[in-house]
């Protein structure tokens, strides 16, 4: 029993034994793949015609079906794929070398071996490693931020597959003549090569349209999101955000709006091509979208580079600014020592400032008040066997006349100090009355650039004998130390902080 | 050394020649030209007359026409231009000094040969 197709070869119709049939195909498709010429599509034409002559002379009258042996009749006048070949001028003829030598080989994706696209099964032929391994590979890869997924999916849209047997062999390096067809149509590969464009379709559609129009959603999602990234930028101060410096367009070169760009278009483009992998993957027969994925990946490879260029040198200029700074922050420090008796309880109060009260909290006649971050307490073990209070400021009053100003010149960055006036003290207050010390939670400082470098160190020392009890509301800023309400009574053991007993009295 | 393939490049030298000087006096359509070709035992295979074909039909030597068949497709009937005429004209001028330069060579070695014996 034989399946028979129907052919249409140059106008003329024709029944055909499946075998045959593939056999034909195949010739024609090596035949096409050795003309070396321009006009190749018109000469494949030419030959199809003879081919249709040929085949008329020889129908089966009964019948009226073309058989195996019409189609090896046929290709035995036409004669090897080879025998196509010819000779360009200024081309060196080496037919020999044409018939023995390996084939060129090609990336395709082998839908035989596939697991979901083929892709490793044909980066396996390429590069002659076996496909467990570049499985193993990819399979690591999806550790490393799902990096293998991203990799597979684009490789998948660029990457043909294999759907001829020519190409299947050019997959494989081997040489695409018709012995070599014949090989691979005795062991039956063709066959199924053929058959995949039929059989178990539907499923694996559902399923792309699934996947595709999940990665459509999200790409769209994404590429909407994507218009709020550049807002992130600051356009009227040039700065990303509080935290970053000043942005120097004329050493940059570029506008400031070209670093909102480049964020706009690194994070955008991805999304658009997660949708063209989508529509890709969705309807495979779309057309460019690979050649499009291409040149979008492109830009955005471009703008991946101008941005992290522009952040790396935002960022140089930021940290030689604070060493900058630390290097004219002044260390002031004052000790004091507590009265205290051996086993005696110093009791912490940590307050808010009462000057908050007399001066507003807004800017007022030059001064704000610091964050409470910027005060930290440490509670440690006294060496000298008595308690004392060490205070540690930094101030920044190196120069009254200093103004920081940042300047990058690709790759190279400098801080040079420029004209705002400012002068800068330091005013932390705090009050020891016997065993009671009140710490202020606040700073007062002058308002400028630099504010925030300003900043205070409180170490209170004390003996393990003594132990410490610490009231009030501000009570995050103990390092070290878990506060819980009420149980404030703490001791020194081996250097560290520990609560008392006292604690389950109160 | 390989004899058939040395056979082969002599014929695909002289092939365009052939080709143009068939379709001298009157047009022809491809299997005509394959038939008369192969009559002349000059052409093993079918397969290298449609590049040819077409090379010499882009290089202006031979332009074609449809015509509707009885039996089969359409066929193509190739014609040759004034430029292949001059292209031909030339081609016999040069066979005619090749001919005659082989058969000269050729002879000559026989008689030497003949000599030496």
């Amino acid at each position: 029993m034989n399946k028979t197709v129907t052919i249409n070869i140059a106008g003329l119709v024709f029944h055909i034994d499946e075998d045959a049939y593939n056999r034909l195909d195949a010739y024609i498709n090596a035949v096409r793949n050795s003309i070396q010429q321009e006009d190749k599509e018109e000469i494949v034409e030419d030959i199809e015609a003879r081919i249709a002559e040929l085949f008329s002379d020889r129908i089966d009258q009964q019948s009226g079906v073309i058989r195996m042996n019409h189609v090896d009749e046929i290709i035995e006048i036409m004669g090897k794929p080879e025998d196509y070949f010819i000779e360009e001028e200024g081309y060196v003829a080496k037919e020999e070398g044409f018939t023995t030598s390996k084939g060129t080989k090609k990336i395709y994706r082998d839908g035989e071996r596939r697991i979901l696209g083929g892709v490793c099964a044909g980066i396996g032929y390429y590069l002659n490693v076996d496909v467990v391994w570049i499985r193993v590979l990819f399979i690591l890869l999806f550790f490393l931020y799902g990096l293998s997924t991203l990799v597979y999916l684009i490789l998948w849209i660029i990457i043909p597959k294999a759907r001829t047997v020519p190409e299947v062999l050019e997959m494989k390096g081997e040489q695409v003549n018709i012995s070599n067809i014949e090989k691979q149509f005795r062991q039956g590969i063709s066959h199924s090569y053929q058959t995949l464009k039929t059989n178990g379709k539907s499923a694996e559609n559902i399923i792309r349209k699934v996947i595709g129009i999940t990665l459509i959603v999200i790409g769209s999602i994404g590429t909407f999101g994507s218009f709020f990234v550049p807002f992130i930028f600051n356009h009227q101060n040039k700065r990303m955000s509080d935290n970053m410096l000043y942005f120097n367009e004329n050493i940059w070169g570029l506008p400031f709006w070209t670093l909102s760009l480049s964020i706009f278009l690194v994070s955008c483009l991805l999304f658009v091509i997660l949708i063209l992998l989508g529509v890709k993957i969705a309807y495979p027969k779309v057309k460019h979208i690979g050649l499009i994925s291409i040149v979008l990946g492109f830009i955005w490879a471009v703008a991946l580079f101008f941005f992290t260029y522009g952040m790396i040198n935002t960022n140089i200029g930021q940290l030689k600014s604070k060493q900058t700074i630390s290097e004219s922050l002044e260390k002031q420090f004052s000790r004091t020592d507590l009265m205290l008796g051996t086993n005696d309880t110093l009791t912490l109060i940590l307050d808010r400032d009462s000057r908050i009260f007399t001066i507003n909290d807004t800017v007022t006649n030059g001064y704000k008040y610091s964050e409470i971050d910027d005060i930290e307490v440490r509670i440690l073990e006294s060496a000298t066997g008595k308690p004392y209070l060490e205070i540690e400021e930094n101030l920044f009053t190196k120069s009254s006349d200093q103004y920081f100003h940042h300047l990058s010149v690709f790759g190279k960055s400098k801080t040079t100090v420029a004209n705002v006036h400012f002068s800068n003290t330091l005013n932390y207050n705090y009050s020891i009355k016997s065993d009671t010390l009140a710490l202020s939670n606040a700073i007062l400082a002058t308002l400028n650039e630099f504010t925030e470098e300003n900043e205070v160190k409180v170490k209170i020392f004390i003996t393990p004998e003594q132990t410490i009890k610490i009231n009030g509301r501000d009570e995050d800023y103990v390092e070290g130390v878990d506060l819980d309400a009420g149980m404030n009574y703490y001791k020194l053991h081996k250097g560290k902080l520990q609560r008392t007993k006292e604690n389950s009295i109160n | 050394m390989n004899i058939e393939n040395t056979k082969a490049q002599m014929r695909k030298g002289i092939l365009e020649f052939c080709i143009l000087s068939l379709l001298k006096d009157r047009d022809c359509y491809t299997s005509e030209i394959l038939d008369l070709l192969k009559e002349a035992k000059l052409l093993v295979v079918e397969g290298t007359i449609y590049p040819l074909l077409t090379r010499l039909k882009n290089g202006g030597l031979l332009s074609y026409r449809w015509e509707e068949s009885t039996s089969g497709p359409p066929r193509k009937y190739y014609k040759l231009t004034d430029e292949g005429n001059l292209f031909l004209n030339e081609l016999a001028v040069t066979w005619d000094e090749l001919s005659t330069a082989v058969e000269t060579i050729t002879k000559t070695n026989n008689h030497e040969q003949n000599c030496n014996h």
